[in-house]
């Protein structure tokens, strides 16, 4: 299949790849795993952006990104996310296939290259992380985390995350957290970059119109990372029932109320009953012709968005709508009853066919976007279980009314969280 | 099949063109290899057509907001919701409104023929009733507040308010709540005759198809509705002055973090074809060689950490406007301004570096290349161009043609204190 990774190993790093002449650019990916602890992860957080400041051989970060407008407007991003109870760092470079251009320099190996010496050759200074460099990174980090607030609807999903795990890794938020910023220095986040380097899982991604045997090669030649055992992080706890629903509300200076309801599904990425999950989701609140859009939206014009989303690993679902602060009540109601209609088997075949051929779409159009190849792929390391898109499809269409209502009736609401206005009175 | 062929040798790609006989411009550019097919069906009709003659020849003043509420409620048939339809055959359904065109769209990797019928048939029928126009309003409120909500948006609005005296890019895409609520029914009717004519449109199908199949079905479903003969659109303007309405546009959100977007108003616009594209991509570059990632400038900025990796650069040119636009989150949006104003007046007073130009015009075409694995950005992109006569494909010709002169020459003719306004949020 044109679209399926094939996986070998280099160096002892896995690598995924993909030979195809159907893009005008190259596409390199490395995905290195964290488990997500209170102790490391605003660590964690720094590294990408501290590594991308500057190398042995490109100094600063205008060195950097100068050599990428030479590789014609190659373009190296950083992100850090959480994948259950990990933390993923991911690195993700494009470049121009040079057969569309005058030029005939060989770009992917630049890049490559490029992306190999941020990673294993940063700019040191006595031996660890460049001081300033350090402290620029832990600034601009803590005015990130700052301005989450000026978001709504991302502060409240954070907020209502935090929540709802409180007893939990989960919770933490993927970006760091400001108080721990502090004590970071560059001996610490060297030292523990280099436990990282030897002992963390990495996978190497590569999709472009090269050859397999070449790909390799350019792998070989420039990533040699100084393994030594690796860390086996254990699979994420899927909590199984809620002891009591709670409502948080809080108060800003906001136009709209924000309401976000953190659900568990208690179904995690490799469970039998995962596929049914997603289509459940789908159904419920995944997509314009779902229950939540009708309901809600179109017979009752409460919002402009209303959606549900699905957490793969964590056993995890939000639903999120921006709503006047006076519909509170009546929009948890309307949710509430379409859950229950869900788990009490309401689902026409009309429905059920449409969750399908738009789940099956949204497959089929990823496989023409390679970043998001990737990410589906990672998916599958993450949570133990390989699933290829045809497979997925397969499993898709076979998914039955029942098997939905099953998953359904495991779907509990945990925490109801609403960002209101300040000058409303109670909220309810 | 007699849809012209038009061929691109370096990027290898053909697009089909062919004019139908109502006036419809239709364009197919397969792409091999790729699973999904994306098409968009647009109207040279956006947020800054408020003020018109009429389909039946009257002079009109409309609410503002109502072509993106017309977006909104044509997704409302007699038989139901047009989404339901999209969702049966797999298909992602939208659309956008933006200050110059409304485009509907939709992206599938199966039953492609069936979604594009579904696609021209409910842009083409109409169907607007007292009760479905009522409904919308609260949905629509919605919207607008969740904007409102929104820094980013508001620091955007802000500025190009502080630019515009009259010309209604001032004004916001989807309205006011006020304003929303003065349309009704018939006046929704108004404006979709006017300006949803087949001559007014343009058809894009980009991705996993064969351009002959695609023509036979457009040209058969056109042929079997009637239209009025085409006619000429009058948009009415009010003069917009040179000058710049506000230059300084401050707005209270309470946010944490304060946002600055700072930028000229274009003087010289009612350009089309190449000269308009010219002057996008030498203005683009002009502004990235001062200002943009690679500049001594930003680091120095990121240094003294007045900048985040927000700060971003950007320049717009449309027939009725054009600005560019520098800014993004500051902690100290006074210093930021006043770095930026000495930045831009040393350059005025030094000149511009000739090495700047060729590394940021490689980076443009290297932009460009990645863009082209895209089907949304092929066919909105090529829409928006064509709109304005441009051809997308010329951007890599005319990038390789501009000369460093092209870009002195934007310096002196852009960079100009009398255009130049800022809008703070904080």
């Amino acid at each position: 299949m044109a679209d399926q990774f094939q996986s070998t190993r280099v160096n002892q790093i896995p690598v995924h790849l993909i030979s195809t002449p159907k893009y005008k650019t190259n596409f390199i990916s490395v995905y290195i795993r964290h488990p997500l602890t209170e102790e490391d992860h605003t660590k964690v957080a720094l590294l990408p952006s501290v590594l991308k400041r500057g190398t042995e051989k490109y100094p600063t970060a205008q060195h950097v990104r100068r050599v990428l407008d030479d590789l014609y407007g190659a373009s190296l991003s950083t992100d850090v996310v959480k994948r259950g109870e990990e933390q993923v760092v991911i690195f993700r470079l494009q470049v121009a296939n040079e057969k569309f251009l005058t030029d005939q320099e060989p770009l992917f190996e630049r890049g490559i290259q490029l992306l190999s010496e941020i990673i294993m050759r940063p700019r040191l200074e006595n031996g660890v992380f460049h001081p300033r460099h350090v402290e620029l990174e832990k600034d601009l980090l803590e005015r990130k985390l700052s301005q989450i607030k000026d978001d709504k609807i991302r502060y409240a999903n954070k907020r209502c995350t935090e929540e709802m795990f409180k007893e939990e890794p989960y919770r933490l938020f993927a970006y760091g957290s400001k108080e721990q910023l502090a004590d970071i220095t560059p001996e610490s986040l060297y030292q523990f970059y280099q436990r990282v380097l030897s002992t963390h899982p990495v996978d190497l991604f590569v999709v472009g119109d090269l050859h397999k045997e070449y790909i390799t090669e350019m792998v070989d030649k420039h990533f040699n990372l100084p393994r030594t055992e690796p860390l086996d992080i254990p699979r994420v706890s899927v909590k199984q029932e809620v002891d009591e629903e709670r409502r948080v509300v809080e108060k800003t200076k906001i136009s709209q109320g924000k309401l976000h309801i953190g659900c568990r599904t208690q179904t995690a990425y490799v469970d039998e009953d995962y596929i049914a999950l997603l289509v459940f989701n789908g159904l419920f609140g995944g997509f314009s012709h779902s229950k939540l859009f009708r309901h809600v939206r179109e017979k009752e014009s409460l919002a402009y968005y209303v959606n549900s989303s699905i957490e793969s690993h964590k056993g995890f679902m939000m639903i999120m709508s921006g709503i006047d602060f006076n519909h509170y009540d009546k929009t948890v109601q309307i949710i509430r009853q379409q859950l229950q209609e869900t788990a009490n088997g309401h689902i026409t075949d009309e429905e059920l066919n449409q969750t399908k051929a738009m789940l099956i779409n949204q497959i089929r159009e990823a496989n023409d976007q390679p970043f998001q190849l990737m990410e589906r792929f990672f998916h599958g390391i993450v949570g133990g279980k390989e699933r290829g898109s045809e497979t997925l499809i397969q499993d898709i269409r076979q998914v039955t009314k029942e098997e939905i209502q099953r998953v359904a009736q495991k779907v509990q609401i945990d925490t109801i969280y609403f960002l209101t206005s300040e000058e409303t009175g109670d909220a309810s | 099949m007699s849809a012209e062929e038009i061929v691109f040798d370096q990027l290898q790609e053909t697009l089909y063109y062919e004019q139908l006989p109502n006036g419809l411009d239709v364009y197919v550019l397969p792409k091999q290899g790729f699973n999904k097919t994306y098409a968009t069906f647009t109207t040279k009709y956006g947020s800054i057509d408020n003020h018109f003659v009429s389909h039946q020849g009257e002079e009109i003043k409309v609410p503002d907001g109502i072509a993106h509420f017309l977006e909104h409620k044509m997704f409302e048939e007699d038989e139901g919701d047009v989404f339901n339809e999209f969702s049966q055959y797999g298909a992602q359904a939208n659309a956008f409104t933006s200050f110059d065109m409304t485009a509907y769209l939709f992206s599938c990797t199966d039953h492609v023929k069936k979604n594009l019928s579904t696609l021209l048939n409910f842009v083409q029928n109409p169907y607007f009733t007292d009760q479905n126009v009522e409904k919308e309003k609260g949905i629509i409120e919605q919207e607008i507040r969740m904007y409102q909500d929104n820094p980013d948006w508001r620091v955007y609005f802000g500025f190009i308010e502080a630019l515009y005296h009259r010309l209604p890019v001032k004004v916001d895409i989807a309205g006011t709540v006020d304003s929303i609520y003065r349309i009704n029914k018939e006046l929704l009717y108004t404006c979709y005759e006017t300006f949803y004519h087949p001559s007014n449109m343009l058809l894009f199908v980009v991705g996993a198809v064969q351009p002959g199949e695609i023509f036979d079905l457009v040209k058969e479903n056109q042929a079997q509705k009637s239209f009025q003969p085409a006619r000429e659109i009058k948009r009415l303007f009010e003069q917009e002055p040179d000058s710049v309405a506000q230059e300084r546009h401050e707005i209270e959100l309470k946010v944490d973090m304060p946002k600055i977007f700072m930028g000229f108003k274009e003087t010289n616009v009612g350009l089309n074809g190449k000269e308009m594209l010219k002057q996008e991509l030498s203005t683009h570059i002009l502004m990235e060689m001062i200002l943009g990632p690679t500049s001594n400038v930003y680091e120095q900025l990121m240094e003294e950490g007045l900048i985040d990796d927000s700060f971003a650069i950007d320049y717009n040119l449309e027939q009725k406007y054009g600005f560019s636009m520098i800014g993004g989150n500051t902690r100290h949006p006074e210093k930021l301004l006043q770095r930026v104003k000495d930045t831009l007046a040393q350059v005025k007073r030094e000149g511009l570096e000739k090495a700047e130009f060729e590394r940021n015009r490689k980076k443009k075409i290297g932009h460009f290349l990645k863009a082209l694995n895209s089907p949304e950005f092929i066919a909105t992109q090529f829409t928006r161009y064509k709109f304005n006569e441009i051809d997308l494909f010329d951007i890599i010709p005319v990038l390789e043609s501009l000369r460093f002169e092209d870009i002195e020459q934007r310096l002196a003719e852009h960079v100009n204190d009398d255009q130049f306004a800022v809008c703070i949020v904080k």
